[in-house]
């Protein structure tokens, strides 16, 4: 088979640019739809709480009070 | 380097072209895709301690002034509770001692009084009584609270249970204390003073 020819060149060159172009144009032309895909998962929080309650001292506490009087 | 042929060139020319139109095929209708955040899970612990209070407050005292027992009588009895006074010269009003549950726990309150200040000790002469007891102020607050005058034990002895239970909720958490005397006519005078100590022992 011999060389191709520069004007079959030429041509395969044209398309390129054509479809090039083209290719841009439809890029450019087409509106950018925004597509929002919500999550299936529902987010979750755990909190664990715990009460530590320290056992009141076994020592008995003490307060005192008064009894006055005088005999004559 | 040798120049590049021509059939080399429309190889090249032919592969652009076709990269062209699958790119051209494929970019479909065009868009962003936004996934928003997927919700995670996750445990984060939270721990306090809250510690137990016993405690108690004791206010007021009981003065029952002074006097001395009739000449016709055997004795004379004082109580605090009504501010009478029987067989006696002393003047005084109603008085009480007011005990208090300020903790944070459920208690039991004895009495006792101090050194060997038991009716013997304190008063003398024959026949002395030395008592208290307890009375409501807030209803429910003490389960179990001894109504009736008991005798007050001095330091050695077993102290008295005046109240086997006493609650810590504000509103019912406190019940008052009166005292009774019994001084016999051959009580020796002079000015007498007791130490009433209220002990507190958490209870369930």
């Amino acid at each position: 088979m011999g060389d191709i020819s520069k004007k079959t060149l030429a041509v395969l060159v044209i398309v390129a640019i054509v479809l090039s172009a083209v290719a841009t144009w439809k890029v450019l032309s087409t509106p950018t739809t925004v597509i929002v895909k919500p999550s299936t998962a529902e987010g979750k929080s755990q909190v664990s709480f715990g009460i530590g309650v320290e056992p009141a001292p076994s020592v008995p506490v003490e307060k005192t009070g008064q009894v006055r009087f005088v005999v004559q | 380097m040798s120049d590049i042929s021509n059939k080399t060139l429309a190889i090249l020319v032919g592969i652009a072209i076709v990269v062209s139109l699958v790119g051209i095929l494929s970019i479909g209708k065009g868009g962003v895709v936004y996934i928003t955040g997927k919700g995670t899970s996750g445990q984060g612990p939270v721990s306090f301690n809250a510690t137990t209070e016993v405690s108690i407050k004791v206010t007021g005292s009981i003065d029952f002034g002074n006097g001395r027992v009739n000449a016709t009588a055997n004795n004379a009895t004082l109580d605090s509770y009504d501010g009478t006074d029987i067989g006696g010269t002393w003047t005084f009003s109603a008085q009480s001692i007011k005990v208090e549950n300020d903790g944070t726990v459920n208690v039991s309150v004895n009495l006792s009084a101090d050194g060997n200040n038991n009716a013997n000790g304190l008063i003398g002469g024959t026949s002395p009584l030395f008592q208290m007891k307890g009375f409501v102020t807030e209803s429910g607050a003490c389960v179990t609270l001894q109504t009736t005058y008991a005798n007050v034990p001095n330091s050695t002895e077993t102290p008295l249970a005046i109240c086997d239970l006493l609650q810590y909720v504000n509103s019912a958490d406190e019940f008052n204390v009166s005292a009774k005397l019994v001084i016999p006519s051959d009580a020796p005078a002079g000015a007498r003073n007791a130490t009433i100590t209220f002990s507190a022992s958490q209870v369930s």
